[in-house]
């Protein structure tokens, strides 16, 4: 069979098929799902941290500097991500996404990202100081929406190949790619209705602004939360 | 405007500690080099300053205004149309001989190297473009009669040289791909839809004519200002190459 006739056949199959959808309880992993129309739903928050100015940072700078800033950001958002029990679903060259379920889902993504930044202020960038001596500075974006979700396997690569449905997913993902530093968390009105005061207010200050994007309220925040020592 | 934040806190204690040792000997350890001649895959690369670096093409294919998708499809019908497109795109990445590197949502990250890797990236968009128009666009009318949704992509491709190395951050897939084509292939893909491939002049010159011109002698590509960048010249196009 030719690859056009596989193609054909595949897709055809694909949108033919019936789906078997059961609630989720844990964020699924690639052997949890079946390749056929397989799908688990569940009410997740999503997160996305991703590098602001990556090009020009590789356009600039030795491939070997921007590595070491690549591998210390991810892994300083891997580290803190996990420390909030939220989980690593997707990696894809300079962003990480991550799903966080239960009920404080979305003050756990929001304190995580807050958290990312204050990694970046207080570990990687006096990091990068003490190297190089250099005024190099790294930025970031993390961005944070909650909705109902659906999850299911592509099936073109072995691992990690699930495909996330659902606002959050892609919203997060955009909301991570506003450039407006130093505003270095962006999320959206539906988390931070649902968020918990701590990660709103500061003393009797709020860490939030509003604002309207693409026709929708978001909240900015320039603020960091320490990571605890 | 910036300032601390202190509060309830239940991060283990001591991770700041934890991080800050293991950034600083990142940024302090020395890196192995080598030069690679197949694509790297994460279990070829150390977790130490250890990279393999490669001439090759990177192709990324994403999915145009999937937010809308997601915002107007009932989600298993957005889930079946982010499938069939990413398994097309799949299929035909690895019939040029091309390796599928990263996959995130409603994206995909390919890279060619070696002999025509410029030709096989460019030639696996083209691909791709007749598999939405003919496979899959076909195929979801056929089972959903009355929808309006049409799908639509942006392939972007660029070639330099590449520097992979490991982050930690997964147990699998966990490589970092650093080098300007892996960046300005992503950015010609989120490019308006009114084109379906972006690519850059440095691939436009290096691939064959074939998938230059059209069999009927005419150029597939039209040279434009890459605006929304730095005003440097790209190759536009949204002709498609038919599937065996």
């Amino acid at each position: 069979m030719g690859l056009s006739d596989d193609l054909k056949a595949e897709v055809g199959k694909i949108f033919r098929s019936r789906w078997s959808i059961r609630d989720g309880e844990v964020v699924p992993d690639t052997p949890d799902l079946k390749l056929d129309n397989d799908g688990v739903k569940l009410t997740g928050t999503v997160l996305y941290a991703d590098i602001d100015g990556s090009t020009s940072m590789v356009d600039t700078k030795t491939a070997q500097f921007a590595a070491e800033v690549y591998k210390t950001y991810l892994l300083c958002a891997s580290r803190i991500i996990r420390s909030e029990g939220g989980v690593i679903t997707a990696y894809d060259g300079d962003r990480v996404m991550a799903v966080f379920i239960g009920n404080a889902k979305n003050t756990s993504a929001v304190r995580c990202g807050l958290k990312i930044k204050a990694a970046v202020r207080e570990i990687i960038n006096p990091g990068i100081k003490k190297q190089y001596s250099s005024d190099f500075e790294l930025k970031q974006v993390v961005g944070v929406d909650t909705s109902e979700l659906l999850v299911a396997r592509t099936g073109i690569r072995g691992a990690n190949d699930l495909v996330w449905v659902g606002r959050a997913a892609n919203y997060a993902a955009k909301l991570s790619s506003i450039s407006e530093q130093p505003y270095a968390t962006f999320i959206s009105k539906a988390v931070y209705d649902n968020m918990n005061k701590e990660t709103k207010f500061t003393k009797d200050q709020n860490m939030w602004e509003e604002r309207t994007w693409h026709g929708n309220t978001i909240y900015r925040s320039s603020w960091y939360w320490s990571v605890p020592n | 405007m910036t300032s601390v934040q202190t509060g309830e806190r239940n991060a283990p204690l001591g991770l700041k500690a934890d991080l800050e040792s293991e950034v600083a000997d990142v940024f302090s350890a020395r890196w192995e080099e080598r030069d690679g001649n197949v694509v790297p895959e994460d279990d070829s690369v150390s977790l130490a300053n250890d990279a393999v670096k490669l001439k090759a093409t990177v192709l990324y294919a994403d999915l145009a205004d999937s937010t809308q998708l997601v915002d107007s499809q009932v989600a298993f019908v957005a889930a079946e149309v982010y499938k069939t497109f990413l398994h097309c795109a799949a299929k035909i990445i690895r019939s040029e001989d091309g390796e599928i590197t990263a996959y995130d949502g409603d994206r995909v990250m390919a890279v060619y190297i070696g002999d025509l890797k410029n030709t096989r990236a460019v030639r696996s968009a083209l691909k791709i473009n007749y598999a939405v128009s003919y496979i899959v666009n076909p195929a979801h009318k056929a089972v959903y009669k009355d929808s309006l949704y049409t799908l639509k992509h942006v392939a972007g491709v660029d070639t330099s040289d590449l520097y992979v190395a490991k982050t930690g951050v997964r147990g699998a897939n966990d490589l970092v791909w650093v080098g300007r084509a892996a960046n300005y292939a992503a950015k010609l893909a989120a490019l308006p839809d009114s084109y379906q491939t972006y690519i850059t002049k440095e691939v436009y010159e290096a691939m064959i004519n074939d998938v230059k011109v059209s069999n009927d002698g005419r150029a597939m590509w039209e040279a434009v200002r890459w605006n929304t960048f730095d005003d440097r010249t790209i190759y536009q196009s949204n002709w498609w190459w038919s599937i065996p």
